[in-house]
């Protein structure tokens, strides 16, 4: 008898992330973290910056989320991301310096109206998502 | 006749606007590239968002408030979306066509449907007040010369904007339909279907409905198969509340459909103009053509009369 699965997709304004049948996905939401399994009741919430992880027979799928929302029916789960990066393909340098970039702009602008000032935290708060999924992603790769 | 000076200096000029013309389809030509990307790579999106959105306001059929209340219209706002420049074929004259259109008989502006619920409206065609937003000069200019109000302009925004530039247009035009400045908000648009098809749209923003403008008029029994609107709503689960789901999300969605508008009218836009710059050049080679055959013709008769001339002088000698 085949295992039920999830099939999982998650889209950007840029592109679709990713698209695959999992068998598990763990996400941050903006009360924590969720875990879905297959036949999971429907279920809508809002995704704050952070990693998610699919696990997909061995295989464990991390990517790197800044905010956006979920939406998950009839063993469906959308992901619908302001922006998300496979971990692999994070480059580890690069992001460092980008989250410097996204703190000295804070650092920089200090009368700031509140709208902007919320995008800076949020851009600040993606790029260390980026950061840390990215060196898991080092560290796990150079354990094997 | 004129002189062959004289055509010879329009064929010089011809040749020069076919220069130009060629010029610009080769510009739209890469700017085409990147508008059909981005419309390809948002379309996924959207149409998730537009799937969530609805599925979501079924649940929230309850609430009546906000973003989901639904009023009898009786103003009207639309955004519509053009070009700043032109020389882009029918892309601007097309939108004009139907905005005329509408604003002649407005029976689709009238209803207000959401779910089962359909509210048509008492107000009389010559009552229903119409403002507009113009994203793009020539809308502006339409809408000015239709003497309609133009309550903003975003001229800014026609090449490839970013989601962050769309945020102003959301803004306006939620916070006016939570104000009850407004009990509709429409978009103009133009679909990108391909390289050569594109159509004028309307699609309604709010109050959030699955149901296409277009088929607003039709029997509820009809639209009820078409969009399923007779199986049962999925009961969600909503986490944290449903209150900051309806803040947070429904604003970003709304600007998500404007955003995925603007991007489809340009690469309609730059579609169109590769065609007509295309059409352009063409007719400017085959104009060239033509008026080089009359300067020989000329050019011809005048040799031909001068050797004429010379013999005869020759035999008058002789």
């Amino acid at each position: 008898m085949s295992v039920k699965k999830i099939k999982f997709k998650i889209v950007t304004p840029e592109k679709t992330v990713f698209e695959d049948k999992i068998e598990q996905a763990t996400l941050p939401v903006m009360g924590g973290e969720v875990t879905i399994l297959p036949n999971h009741r429907s279920y809508i919430a809002g995704i704050k910056a952070g990693e998610i992880i699919l696990r997909k027979g061995e295989e464990e799928i991390s990517l790197a989320v800044a905010g956006g929302f979920l939406e998950f029916a009839n063993n469906k789960l959308i992901v619908l991301a302001d922006s998300a990066e496979r971990a692999e393909l994070i480059d580890l340098k690069e992001a460092e310096e980008a989250r410097k970039r996204a703190e000295e702009l804070k650092k920089k602008k200090i009368s700031m109206d509140d709208a902007e000032y919320a995008r800076t935290v949020a851009l600040i708060e993606k790029e260390m998502v980026r950061v840390k999924v990215a060196r898991k992603q080092y560290r796990k790769s150079h354990l094997k | 006749m004129a002189s062959g000076k004289e055509i010879k200096r329009r064929i010089k000029s011809i040749h020069n606007t076919g220069k130009i013309t060629r010029a610009m389809e080769m510009v739209s030509a890469a700017k085409m590239r990147k508008a059909v990307n981005s419309v390809l790579a948002i379309r996924p999106y959207a149409h998730s968002a537009w799937s969530i959105l609805t599925n979501l306001s079924r649940s929230f059929e309850n609430y009546t408030e906000g973003l989901l209340e639904v009023r009898e219209v009786k103003k009207v706002l639309a955004v519509v979306i053009t070009s700043n420049k032109g020389l882009c074929g029918s892309f601007n004259s097309q939108m004009v066509k139907k905005i005329k259109e509408e604003l002649q008989n407005p029976a689709k502006l009238k209803i207000n449907r959401i779910g089962k619920k359909k509210i048509i409206s008492q107000e009389k065609d010559q009552d229903l007040k119409i403002d507009f937003i113009s994203i793009g000069k020539k809308g502006g200019n339409i809408v000015r010369r239709l003497s309609k109000n133009i309550i903003a302009s975003f001229d800014e925004l026609t090449y490839l904007p970013k989601v962050d530039d769309v945020r102003p247009v959301g803004k306006i035009v939620i916070d006016d339909y939570l104000a009850k400045k407004y009990d509709k908000v429409v978009i103009f648009y133009t679909n990108y279907v391909s390289a050569i098809k594109q159509e004028t749209r309307i699609r309604q923003i709010l109050p959030i409905s699955k149901i296409d403008l277009e088929k607003q008029i039709a029997e509820m029994d009809v639209l009820a198969k078409e969009y399923g609107l007779n199986e049962p709503a999925i009961e969600y689960k909503i986490e944290p509340s449903p209150e900051v789901i309806l803040n947070e999300i429904f604003p970003r969605i709304i600007e998500m459909q404007i955003y995925h508008a603007i991007l489809e009218s340009n690469a309609s836009k730059e579609s169109a103009r590769i065609l007509a710059m295309n059409s352009a050049t063409e007719a400017a080679k085959e104009m060239a053509d033509d008026l080089t055959f009359a300067y020989n013709q000329i050019r011809q008769m005048k040799i031909t009369q001068e050797i004429a001339e010379i013999s005869a002088g020759r035999a008058a000698l002789e």
